[in-house]
């Protein structure tokens, strides 16, 4: 029998592996040394953060310059692959977590950001390395008999030096890190300027 | 290395029947005497064989040619998604008419698992159907493109969706009557 399933309306997720990454790596190592992580009040004991109040912006006050040009490029690739012309971004916040033993993060999104994003800058390869994972941001694919097999959590497979793009809106958390050695992700939030290409091309890209 | 992945989709499973010409044949048996009305709670949108929906045309006027083929059809979406498929009950069916400026407002089917409808008479420009995000804080994000997914199908199709997902169908601009049967499927939860 022929026939045809089409996915409509799924989310886009960007996956790269930065190009610097030695530098990228040392850039985030020099800061990390220097700040003294804690728990959000607000949230209990989930995880460690470099600024629980979410306030600072850690790219400006460490002078993260390598990442954030390379971040740039992604961006640019990300935003391509959606039709979005970009002619511009900036950071909303950011920051870093930090996972010790028994530390997770709960299910979120990132609000009214237009995209949100991770770097990995110390993962474990060993099992119990807290995971992040996405759950999906259609409540009804979640709590319909058929929808739940192809809804629920879907786990990000994380690497060293790998850069996760995603929107703003898009629920996600991290398992519990269940081993000794710390995880260490830096997260950020970012506002874009463009618009979208005209319908026609939108639609040849879409088709 | 760089990579998209597309995650969260939902799907829309679309086929041409098998045994055209016989499912045709029933289904003309059935149009032919049907006082079809309008629905008074919906304005001018379409005209229905009955307006509440309760009840159940393939079941009431046996059209078992359908209700066969129908089955194959549900097996195959389900094998696909992984889901095992379990006994199912057709809840509701009827047919919807759409004579000149007819059209049918963005709406959904609750809590149907599948929600499906067969071309029975249709044509180009008699009214595309079209799906609706099941993500509004996607349609309402600058960077994301999610208009309304419009399908040209033809006599003769079969769509199967899950009942969340919203959809309508675009004003018939055409002379041509445009028929089609739209129907309900609700999985058995409960197993002796």
């Amino acid at each position: 029998m022929k026939y045809a399933i089409k996915d409509l309306y799924p989310t886009p997720v960007y996956f790269g592996l930065v190009e610097d990454k030695d530098e990228i790596q040392k850039e985030f190592s020099d800061c990390i040394g220097e700040i003294d992580f804690k728990y959000s009040k607000s949230f209990g004991q989930t995880h460690h953060l470099s600024d629980p109040t979410f306030k600072e912006h850690l790219f400006e006050k460490y002078k993260i310059k390598k990442f954030v040009d390379e971040l740039q490029k992604h961006l640019g690739a990300y935003m391509s692959h959606m039709g979005f012309q970009l002619s511009g971004f900036s950071f909303e916040s950011s920051w870093i977590s930090l996972y010790r033993k028994g530390d997770y993060a709960h299910v979120h999104h990132h609000g009214g950001v237009d995209i949100s994003g991770a770097y990995y800058h110390k993962i474990n390869k060993e099992e119990g390395d807290g995971q992040f994972f996405f759950t999906s941001p259609n409540l009804a694919l979640d709590t319909s008999l058929m929808g739940k097999k192809f809804g629920g959590r879907i786990p990000v497979p994380a690497e060293e030096g790998a850069l996760l793009l995603f929107p703003g809106w898009l629920p996600h958390g991290v398992e519990t890190h269940q081993i000794d050695s710390e995880r260490i992700v830096i997260s950020f939030n970012i506002l874009v300027q463009g618009k979208m290409m005209d319908e026609e091309m939108l639609s040849k890209l879409y088709k | 290395m760089t990579s998209i992945a597309e995650l969260f989709g939902t799907p829309l499973y679309r086929s041409k029947v098998n045994n055209y010409d016989e499912i045709q044949k029933e289904f003309s048996y059935v149009v032919k005497d049907i006082p079809f009305e309008k629905n008074p709670y919906y304005g001018q949108d379409n005209y229905l064989s009955h307006g509440d929906f309760n009840r159940n045309i393939i079941k009431e006027c046996m059209l078992l040619k359908f209700e066969e083929e129908l089955k194959s059809h549900v097996e195959l979406f389900c094998d696909n998604l992984n889901f095992k498929s379990r006994s199912y009950s057709i809840r509701n069916s009827w047919i919807a008419k759409f004579e000149k400026g007819n059209y049918a407002h963005i709406h959904d089917h609750g809590s149907s698992d599948i929600s499906g409808v067969y071309y029975y008479k249709k044509c180009d420009n008699d009214g595309n159907i079209f799906f609706q995000s099941p993500v509004p804080q996607s349609e309402s994000s600058m960077c994301f493109w999610n208009p309304h997914f419009e399908l040209s199908v033809e006599q003769g199709e079969l769509l199967l969706f899950p009942g969340y997902l919203k959809h309508g169908i675009h004003v018939n601009e055409t002379e041509e009557t445009r028929i089609s049967f739209s129907f309900d499927i609700s999985f058995i939860r409960v197993v002796d």
